[in-house]
């Protein structure tokens, strides 16, 4: 027998590695993509990003993986309380809540909640740091992480994020957010493995 | 008087022989051991066996912990994942961890990756697979990726992520592992015991290699440390001390030879009794023992000390005198000496460390071949001298004992010792005798820091002598403890029975597993109406019905998996019992332990700390008693021998007075005294003892001349050797060089003081 290495994930750990990241890449993302884009230029994306909180929006999801016959459908809002701190609701088919800010995610379900360090891996920090760079308008940032690719129109856009260190790759295949003149309204996340989810965003944006 | 050359040839050829021989059984026999547990005292309880396992095998102690500076946090977090890829490669390695999860390793080892549904009980019916489900269709509305896919395909219960968590050696937040200077930490679990230094020290190797061809090793700066680490430093260092001491205490030596009698032959006939004393003494161990400990052999120096003086009383008397005629008058003294030296020595045999007795015989055995080299061997080779007639014809003179400035000092060192009793005479914790430098500890205390590593200090011990027995035994403690952590009196706990059921267990849950279609009947109720595909759960049927024809599982199937460093740091035989420890996270000791005491004996917790403390104190208990015992004997023996109340009064004193000078001096220097002090004591008793008769002794005055010259000579090359060991770094050593080097000396000035000669 070879000696294969004790692998340790803990429960939390396996659950929240990825998922955390693009709940967090959803939440962050929007405000961003709700700017205008008078020219296809990633610069000028990130130049008009300008995210006041609080703000909130409601969404539908689709979760696609190779277990399901059909896609987990989930529903609720995306709050984003204060600087930093976002929170994403889920109210059917049942409810759950993930909240994050700089250090931290915590996880509430069944009137529990757990707290986890939001450095689960490298993988989910590089995800992070770009979020980050796109909040702050720093593009340069950005572009050390992700190769982009604009397309589309003004009214009618898409932005495709692919992850460029090889690591993450292998468990991100890429980040596509689209959108129209006002918003944005749509995220979609293909994992490694044929899984993919697509998230639709309201234009309905609830202040509250 | 001259003595025949054959008596001189055949003297000499027995001695040689006796060297021969010893020379062969240490080439056919000498087998040197570096386990420094071999000092710690033999176990007396249940709790200091497992304290001594712990010490040698615990999970603790198979941790090497590796940190890097000397760059920003970015190139550290890079330099940090290399080596962990690296090291994660060598089969050397359990695991290595530096904080963060694996991401590309989602490999469950066996045997858990079998026997996981054997490992808890189960419920397969359908509202609780349904209750599952549910569960992992919330998983999956958070997380992803394929590896969590894969696990809930063929585990909705999530069982073994359950059993996974019992075997992290340390607690892991996703955070990569930075200590509070800065440095990048690392923690390697070896599959070598700590004790096993080979290994270790190729451990070690694959960690230099691993930095060396990183690709800016050279400005960046490696620290390893951890118990096993430590023993390879520590095995360098004993070497490097022993060859370095050895010749800084022979040159100690040749100086006051050379001084007190200006002669070269003398000086290598000096040092016949000693390699005599040596050979034979090591030859002896090496018969008696298995092994013989590294530091034992350091010691074989400390022998330099005390076995030159004989030579040194011989040279001194025989100035004036033949070699022959000079022992013959001098012997009656040395072998009462020899005697108590050798008693003194002895105790050390009860000592109850297996260490410590190898030091007692060793140097119980010799000094007396020592000493017998001197009275049969040595006189032989002195050149001839014309016997002084004048100093034959003096009268012998008592000398006046005069014990004032003994009691003096006696009383002002007793208030002294009293008084600072209060702040802590003895030093009871393990650590202080730990060979590893003060600053190597605390260069390790500030890696660990950077992670949490469990606290090892309580534990829950069970035994029994049947296998099977005491794992039913630890599965019903499972259940109290679960209990307990329901009460709050504990957060969780990590029990063999948890990764290794008894067998009943086993055959319970294998009885409990559906029949496939029995199964398959139960999850088509729990998918109804859920959009899992209907097939997505085929793995878990199929690894089901496996696990129902499974073997049991049995400690021999860990042997080869990555899993049995874990079983053997919570599973130990201990002669004929079988032993389970139980780790306790975050117990709250006080309720917790009332909790086991209502439990009726069926397990009992065990502080470390307070156990290691009880087990120096009874071992100190134990030395102070011997050494009690041991003076009575010798002040027996003088009494019987001397005739003389008075003068044996006068030598029990002046011992007294410089043994308790001794303890205020270490006291002075060192704080606390560990039980290595109290047994450096005793070679002060024997020193004091040697002095003391030589001094009291009725002789002419131009003996006492000699005698006066032979003493000061034996106190300034013991005082000098002994020093010379005082200054080593290893703490052993260190605590008998100052207590040897003061005792010495305080006995011979209290002793020479309180002896007026008329």
């Amino acid at each position: 027998m070879t000696n294969r290495r004790v692998t340790r994930p803990t429960r939390d750990a396996l659950i929240a590695g990825a998922g955390a990241a693009l709940t967090l890449t959803l939440l962050f993302a929007l405000p961003v993509l709700a700017a205008d884009l008078p020219s296809l230029d990633l610069r000028t994306v990130l130049a008009n990003t300008t995210v006041t909180p609080p703000g909130r929006v409601t969404f539908r999801e689709e979760r696609h993986n190779p277990m399901l016959a059909e896609p987990l459908v989930l529903t609720g809002y995306l709050e984003y309380l204060e600087l930093g701190v976002l929170r994403k609701v889920i109210e059917t088919p049942f409810q759950e809540a993930f909240q994050v800010d700089a250090q931290h995610i915590i996880i509430e379900r069944d009137g529990q909640s757990r707290k986890l360090s939001l450095n689960k891996s490298r993988s989910l920090r590089t995800i992070l740091g770009a979020i980050e760079a796109i909040l702050a308008g720093e593009a340069d940032r950005l572009e050390s992480d992700f190769d982009y690719e604009l397309s589309g129109t003004v009214d009618s856009w898409t932005v495709r994020l692919t992850p460029i260190s090889q690591r993450i790759a292998k468990q991100l295949e890429s980040l596509q957010v689209s959108g129209d003149g006002e918003s944005a309204t749509g995220i979609r996340v293909d994992l490694a493995g044929g899984e993919w989810h697509q998230m639709e965003i309201s234009r309905n944006v609830a202040t509250q | 008087m001259s003595h025949p050359t054959s008596v001189l040839w055949r003297t000499s050829l027995l001695w040689v022989g006796v060297a021969v021989l010893a020379i062969v059984i240490l080439v056919s026999r000498l087998q040197l051991s570096f386990d420094l547990s071999a000092f710690f005292p033999q176990q007396t309880t249940l709790a200091h066996d497992v304290l001594i396992e712990q010490l040698r095998n615990g999970p603790g102690s198979r941790l090497i912990v590796i940190g890097i500076n000397g760059s920003d946090p970015q190139q550290l977090a890079e330099v940090s994942d290399q080596m962990k890829q690296r090291l994660a490669a060598d089969p050397a390695f359990v695991a290595v961890l530096n904080g963060e999860f694996d991401e590309d390793a989602t490999q469950v080892p066996e045997p858990v990756s079998s026997y996981y549904l054997l490992l808890r009980d189960i419920d397969y019916s359908r509202e609780s697979l349904r209750q599952a489900l549910q569960l992992r269709l919330q998983d999956l509305a958070f997380g992803g990726g394929s590896a969590l896919l894969e696990l809930i395909a063929r585990d909705p219960f999530l069982i073994t992520l359950d059993v996974l968590q019992q075997l992290v050696p340390v607690d892991m937040d996703g955070d990569l592992w930075f200590s509070e200077n800065g440095s990048a930490v690392l923690m390697a679990e070896t599959h070598a015991a700590a004790i096993d230094i080979t290994a270790q020290a190729a451990a070690v190797g694959a960690v230099r290699s691993a930095f060396d061809a990183l690709p800016d090793a050279e400005k960046l700066n490696l620290d390893i440390t951890g118990v096993g680490a430590f023993s390879v430093e520590l095995r360098e260092t004993i070497q490097t001390e022993a060859t370095k001491r050895s010749i800084m205490a022979s040159a100690a030596l040749l100086l006051v030879l050379l001084v007190v009698f200006r002669n070269l032959r003398m000086i290598l006939l000096a040092a016949l009794p000693i390699g005599m004393g040596f050979l034979a003494a090591l030859a002896l161990l090496s018969l008696l023992f298995d092994t013989v400990h590294g530091i034992t052999l350091a010691f074989g120096f400390t022998l330099l000390g005390v076995a030159i003086d004989y030579p040194l009383h011989l040279f001194s008397h025989a100035e004036n005198d033949s070699g022959r005629e000079a022992i013959r008058r001098i012997w009656p003294t040395m072998r009462l000496g020899v005697i108590s030296t050798a008693i003194a020595y002895l105790a050390l045999a009860f000592s109850g460390s297996q260490g410590l007795a190898q030091l007692g015989i060793f140097t119980a055995a010799g000094v007396t071949v020592a000493v017998l080299a001197t009275r049969t061997w040595l006189p032989l080779l002195l050149p001839e001298r014309r016997t002084a007639q004048p100093d034959n014809r003096e009268k012998p003179l008592a000398p006046t004992l005069r014990p004032a400035a003994a009691i003096s000092l006696l009383l002002l060192a007793a208030m002294t010792i009293a008084y600072n009793s209060e702040s802590g005479l003895w030093d009871d914790n393990l650590s202080s005798l730990s060979p590893v430098p003060v600053s190597r500890l605390q260069a390790d205390r500030a890696l660990r820091s950077a992670a949490v590593t469990p606290d090892l200090r309580y534990q829950l011990v069970l035994h029994d002598d049947s296998f099977e027995a005491l794992l039913q035994h630890s599965a019903a403690v499972d259940d109290l403890l679960a209990a307990a952590v329901e009460n709050g009196q504990l957060e969780g706990w990590r029990s063999i029975s948890q990764i290794l059921p008894s067998e009943e267990d086993q055959r319970r849950r294998q009885d409990a597993i559906p029949s496939p279609d029995g199964l398959r009947g139960n999850l088509d109720y729990a998918l109804a109406g859920t959009p899992f595909r209907t097939d997505a759960f085929e793995p878990f049927v199929t690894s089901a019905q496996a696990a129902k024809n499974l073997p049991s599982l049995l400690p021999d199937q860990f042997t080869d998996t990555p899993l049995r460093s874990w079983l053997a740091s919570h599973l130990l035989r201990i002669d004929e019992d079988w032993v389970a420890l139980v780790s306790l996270v975050q117990p709250d000791v006080g309720s917790l332990n009332r909790e086991i005491q209502s439990w009726g004996g069926q397990a009992e917790l065990v502080d470390l700390q307070t156990s290691s403390m009880g087990l120096m104190r009874d071992y100190r208990a134990g030395a102070r008693n011997t050494i009690l015992i041991a003076a009575m004997i010798i002040i027996c023996l003088l009494w019987y021998v001397r005739g003389q109340l008075r003068q044996t009064l006068w030598i029990a004193l002046t011992v007294s007075a410089a043994l308790a000078t001794t303890v205020v001096a270490i006291n002075a220097v060192h704080g606390s005294m560990t039980v290595i002090h109290l047994v450096a004591l005793l070679l002060v008793l024997g020193l004091g003892l040697d002095y003391a008769l030589f001094l009291s002794r009725s002789e002419s005055a131009s003996q006492r001349r000699a005698t006066d010259k032979g003493v000061l000579a034996c106190a300034a090359s013991t005082t000098l050797a002994f020093g010379v060991l005082a200054a080593s770094s290893i703490p052993v050593l260190k605590f008998l060089g100052l207590t040897v080097a003061t005792g010495s000396a305080a006995s011979f000035l209290i002793a020479w003081l309180g002896s007026r000669r008329r």
